[in-house]
């Protein structure tokens, strides 16, 4: 563990070396030098991960970076199980997306770039996670924005790509102003930037006034910006213009959790100011938990009407980030960040599988697709692991997780963010079942014939459904839970403690709390696979998807279910004609019988307003500018003499004056 | 008592500096008289910095180092395409700005 601060120096190197000699050295194979760096450090961050369950020390080192007379600044690295655990993150993807990438990106342009920039990426996030202190930080923070930036816009020959990159740096840099105000107040308030000092005053009450409530929010708008979350998340969606092992790496499994991350390890800061743990009795609606429900919904709902599957995926982000945000807000710290912590892994997952099918069938439209179960067994079978712990099907990874968030919601009397959980969890079943059914079932309807992509692609496929499936059972609800007990910091665990925020035991409640969500994201599947498998849906739905199904009388079974749609569907309309009709019906009345009149009135008032001014102007101004003009002209003339362009006479009259002025204020002192 | 000697070696360094500025009529003399006045201002800083006891004077030197460093490139860029523009080095020889 003390050669973590290592790690970020020699990705940054590998990313210097793959930029400048890659060409040169390795005939353009840039994966050579940024593969093994990563893969190295992966050993390190498992190896790590082992002697921090055995107990190791938290490691702390530092070195003064400068002194800027009011304090020093100093740059070092804060290694304890959270630290651990997101190092494990990093480089898992990191390694896997590389790998894959190898395959992906063969023969694409700026082969050699995308690599520097990835390393660079997984340096900026090393260095995000093992800082001791907010400004360093910060730096990492803004080296992956600057990375996500040049990766979105990876294609910037086609100018919408390079939109969606200017859309995606300006919306997070819009959050950062507030990362950046929150951590300055934090110095100011505290006298240093170091994490576990803040923590600390934070812990133990010494933000004055209302300065930390004010320190908190603008720390949370950074999250917001960073992890996408309403209503800052229109950037997510669009960022998936950049290539899709990118979205995999950066838009899924790290760059957007920084935001969570950030929450989770200034948790005693968020708790003290939004009473999280509803310590003065007030059940107030604080803002973490309100925005991240609100997310967790909103993406859900938006992923259901997407046709593009790697959109689909960049909602489902969104809605689960929304999960670890209002499970951080709730007060279930290890839930949140062991969802944080599996969602990489099969989020991840999902989109390389998503990115095999894109490079089978050169689209990204789900309607173009289907059938691809018989030529692409492999990215199938993984993406069936992915869908599933998404879902939050027993027993992969993301039932555990996500049901450990809601549970959580529910013991600390949250029940409202739980009710939405739960509603949550049923949408993110509907929309990855619709997801899986047209890309993967049924007769493919696109061009071309797909096959199975390579052994690198597949290969990282099955390495990372491996983790999805299993990663669940160490965050086992109750006594069982080994993740917070392995990774849990000192000072949340103090949190913990005093707020009593509640670590459940294994009680019926847990059974039935788990029995509900999982009977939620039953019914979800089945409602999806109904409508949505070519098979089944012909009997339920005739005509098939195109045929405007949902304005025909339902059939059978299915029945509530459809109305149910028909209800969503129905009230968009209504909203969308009430816009149309009714609205523009009111506004045209307001229009012509209020702001006409006013506008009317305006316009006769300023026509006489007008006419004395431009009397006033005539006579009075005219005369006083034109005085001024002609002032300005003579004395100009008079000064031009002593402008004689010669650099010396002016030094000179530099010299004499300085010196004058020298003198005069040794004499007046 | 040392501090002095700094002091006077400094002024000394300032007022070559002066001299050179005023009264060379190449520009690249007068970019070098600049940097002895630059040094000169350098060592008053640093000499009084280790008088204090702290470190904020030779920080100080740094930093004009630094800018020093910076002016000397913009201002023999300068010089080169004022000469490739006049064929001329000589300061008195330029005076686009007279008024």
């Amino acid at each position: 563990m003390e050669i973590f601060w290592l790690l970020p120096i020699l990705n940054i190197a590998a990313c210097v070396l793959t930029f400048f000699f890659a060409r040169s050295l390795a005939k353009g194979k840039a994966h050579l030098f940024t593969v093994p760096v990563v893969g190295f450090s992966w050993l390190v961050a498992l190896f790590a991960t082992g002697q921090v369950i055995s107990g190791h020390e938290v490691v702390s080192q530092s070195v003064e970076w400068f002194d800027f007379g009011a304090g020093s600044l100093r740059m070092g690295v804060h290694i304890d199980g959270f630290a651990v655990v997101m190092m494990v993150v990093v480089t898992s993807i990191s390694l896997a997306m590389q790998v894959y990438s190898i395959s992906y990106m063969r023969g694409e342009v700026r082969y050699i770039t995308y690599f520097a920039i990835v390393a660079f990426f997984t340096a900026g996030m090393m260095i995000l996670v093992t800082a001791d202190n907010l400004f360093l930080a910060i730096f990492g923070w803004e080296i992956m924005g600057l990375c996500s930036y040049m990766l979105i816009g990876h294609y910037h020959e086609d100018i919408a790509n390079s939109g969606a990159a200017i859309k995606a740096f300006l919306t997070t840099r819009t959050g950062d102003l507030g990362l950046l105000i929150g951590a300055i107040i934090c110095f100011w308030m505290v006298g240093t930037f170091d994490i576990e000092a803040i923590n600390l005053a934070a812990f133990e009450g010494e933000f004055t006034g209302h300065m930390i409530e004010v320190a908190a929010i603008a720390l949370f708008i950074g999250v917001i910006g960073k992890s996408a979350q309403f209503p800052l998340h229109t950037w997510l969606p669009d960022a998936m213009a950049g290539p899709t092992p990118v979205s995999s790496l950066i838009h899924a499994a790290t760059m957007v959790v920084a935001g969570v991350y950030l929450v989770a390890r200034l948790y005693p800061v968020f708790v003290e100011a939004f009473d999280v743990a509803q310590a003065t009795g007030l059940r107030s609606v604080h803002l973490v938990a309100l925005v991240g429900a609100v997310t967790a919904l909103v993406g859900a709902f938006l992923a259901l009407v997407q046709w593009d599957l790697k959109k689909i995926l960049a909602y489902s982000t969104i809605s689960q980030l929304g999960y670890m945000i209002f499970g951080l807000g709730v007060g279930a710290w290890g839930a949140a960040v062991f969802h944080l912590f599996t969602h990489a892994f099969f989020k991840a997952l999902l989109f390389l599988g998503s990115g095999s099918v894109i490079h089978a069938t050169h689209t990204q439209d789900i309607r173009e697709m289907g059938g691809l179960r018989k030529v692409m067994p492999r990215t199938y079978w993984t993406w069936i692991v992915g869908t599933l712990a998404l879902c939050g099907v027993a027993p992969a990874a993301g039932f555990f997780s996500k049901d450990e968030i809601l549970a959580g919601a529910w013991h600390n009397s949250y029940q409202w963010v739980w009710i939405l959980g739960v509603v949550g969890a049923f949408m993110t079943a509907f929309y990855m079942f619709r997801a899986t059914h047209l890309t993967f079932h049924g007769e493919y309807k696109g061009h071309g014939h797909p096959h199975e992509s390579d052994n690198y692609i597949t290969g990282v496929l099955i390495s990372l459904a491996i983790p999805s499936a299993l990663l669940g059972f160490i965050g086992l609800p109750g006594q069982l839970n080994r993740f917070d007990r392995w990774f849990e910091p000192e000072i949340i665990h103090e949190v913990v403690e005093k707020y009593g925020m509640v670590k459940e035991e294994i009680t019926s409640e847990t059974y039935l709390l788990a029995l509900v969500s999982l009977a939620v994201v039953g019914l979800g599947i089945g409602l999806a696979t109904m409508l949505f498998l070519p098979k089944w849906r012909d009997s339920w739905v005739p005509g098939g998807l195109h045929s405007g199904w949902t304005r025909r009388a339902p059939l059978s079974y299915g029945r509530t279910l459809l109305e149910n749609k028909l209800y969503l569907d129905a009230l968009y309309g209504t909203i969308t004609l009430w816009i149309r009709d009714d609205l523009s019906r009111a506004s045209y009345w307001v229009n012509q019988k209020i702001i006409d009149r006013v506008v009317d009135f305006a316009g006769t008032a300023s026509l006489a307003l007008g006419r004395g001014a431009y009397l006033f102007d005539q006579e009075g101004l005219d005369g006083f500018y034109d005085g001024l003009g002609v002032g300005a002209n003579r004395s100009g003339r008079a000064l031009r003499s002593i402008q004689t362009g010669q650099v010396q006479q002016y030094a000179g009259v530099l010299i004499v004056a300085a010196t004058l002025f020298g003198i005069f204020f040794i004499l007046v002192n | 008592m040392k501090l002095n000697f700094f002091l006077v070696l400094s002024a000394f360094l300032f007022s070559v500096g002066i001299y050179g500025v005023l009264a060379r009529r190449n520009a690249v003399m007068l970019l070098l008289s600049v940097e002895l006045m630059l040094n000169g201002v350098n060592i008053a800083l640093v000499a009084m910095g280790v008088m204090v006891g702290n470190i904020t004077g030779q920080i100080f030197a740094l930093f004009v180092i630094a800018v020093a460093a910076a002016e000397v490139g913009v201002g023999l860029g300068l010089i080169l395409l004022v000469y490739r523009n006049k064929q001329a080095v000589n300061v008195d020889e330029v005076d686009l700005m007279k008024g």
